[in-house]
């Protein structure tokens, strides 16, 4: 299916079939429901703009979901307000054990994600999130394939980690201190 | 395929899989089968992928977002293809120039029409006179065959024979059923052995051999010689 030259009716298409999953997309990316609404509007002001480079349809929504990551990207680097910490806390992926993760607080989730540098992040969301393939992460994120798995598995574990900490910590009682660049952990967000 | 092996896997185990091929897809399944410890991890793996996707995917969309991002959009600038349409039309320019340029070059460029090749085939470019200059001018001034009818000559070359830079003349009929090399050879250079004139070998060749003004011409040659060879009136 080709739009060229019919922007208005295609991108009203768009936005019904992709806005809520943009919206959590950038909520999951922003942690804040204002920001994710506006970057949502700014996503789909953008591919307006740009709807002529669209020239397959069942590429829309990596489309959408890459130009929403951009825009996110954009604001970070403008304000530099994404907070990093380091995996190294994690050191290797360590051996999985079959320890079962109960319900996850939502509040517990996100500020886990946020903890993660974006370039962890993204991967876990749209792994988990709209169920993306490696391949597809990896086009994406214009990285490697390999380099989106060894991020996935990490940060995978990080989460892994945080909320089976957490899940255990709340259960006696005691909050567990956040890691924080304040802590000593320094940015590491290559080759982990 | 070992535990080892399938604990790096088991990040593969529910998903769509294009990471893995068939064979190792099939490994993976069957030592989850036989090996319960494995099969535990990945049973606990997609209990944790389960419950962290749906996790993830919890977030409530505001309602009546979709209305205003369409409001705003309604407000928005729509995107101009400018980029691809000043591509087709540098294209379009492109393609008028290199037509007009054709077109200019065509303009000035004679039409060939099947007079001119039939004029061009019956014409008498060769004859003895340009035979020999030529000949000269590649450094083998000789005299050339003075019996044969230079209408029919279709190469004039120069051979490597016998360490000796040679004259040789192709002449073929029209038809094609005559056709003669000759070698014009100095007899200071050259002595004939056990060549003769008359001399038949295998197949249809023939061998004449002429001495003309100084020169010994040996002709070797296919079909009949005399359709080759000029009338001695001309």
């Amino acid at each position: 299916m080709l739009w060229f030259g019919s922007a208005r009716p295609a991108i009203e298409s768009l936005v019904e079939s992709h806005y809520a999953a943009l919206y959590r997309y950038a909520y999951r990316l922003s942690g804040a429901a204002q920001e994710a609404e506006d970057l949502t509007q700014e996503t789909f002001c953008l591919a307006q703009t740009k709807l002529f480079q669209l020239r397959e349809a069942n590429r829309a929504k990596a489309w959408l979901f890459s130009i929403l990551r951009n825009a996110y990207l954009h604001k970070v680097r403008t304000s530099k307000q994404e907070k990093q910490v380091s995996l190294d806390s994690i050191g290797e992926i360590p051996d999985r054990d079959s320890e079962r993760l109960s319900d996850i607080d939502a509040a517990q989730l996100q500020n886990a994600l946020d903890e993660l540098p974006e370039a962890f992040k993204t991967p876990i969301i749209l792994f988990y999130f709209e169920e993306f393939s490696y391949k597809e992460i990896a086009e994406q994120m214009d990285v490697p394939l390999g380099t989106v798995m060894s991020r996935l598995a990490r940060a995978k574990a990080f989460l892994r980690q945080r909320l089976t900490d957490r899940a255990e910590l709340v259960e006696m009682g005691t909050p567990k201190p956040q890691a924080s660049p304040a802590s000593g952990e320094g940015m590491r967000t290559e080759g982990l | 395929m070992e535990c080892h092996d399938v604990r790096q896997l088991l990040a593969f185990v529910d998903r769509k899989c294009e990471e893995l091929d068939a064979p190792e897809r099939a490994a993976l399944a069957q030592h989850l089968e036989r090996c319960p410890e494995c099969a535990a991890l990945a049973q606990a793996e997609r209990e944790f992928d389960q419950a962290l996707g749906a996790a993830v995917r919890a977030v409530a969309v505001p309602p009546g977002l979709q209305p205003k991002i369409l409001a705003k959009l309604a407000t928005q600038p729509r995107g101009t293809p400018w980029k691809p349409l000043a591509a087709a039309a540098a294209i379009f320019i492109a393609v008028t120039l290199l037509g007009a340029g054709i077109a200019w070059k065509l303009r000035d460029t004679p039409a060939v029409s099947v007079a001119d090749i039939r004029a061009l085939a019956d014409q008498e470019n060769w004859d003895l006179s340009v035979v020999e200059q030529h000949l000269s001018e590649q450094g083998v001034p000789v005299e050339a065959p003075r019996d044969f009818d230079y209408r029919n000559l279709q190469h004039v070359d120069v051979a490597e024979f016998r360490g000796q830079r040679v004259p040789k003349l192709t002449f073929a009929s029209r038809d094609g059923k005559a056709v003669a090399c000759v070698l014009v050879l100095s007899p200071a250079r050259f002595r004939l052995g056990d060549l003769h004139d008359g001399m038949e070998l295998p197949g249809t060749t023939s061998i004449r051999i002429h001495h003309d003004r100084g020169h010994v011409n040996v002709i070797f040659y296919r079909g009949d010689l005399g359709a080759l060879q000029r009338l001695p009136d001309q």
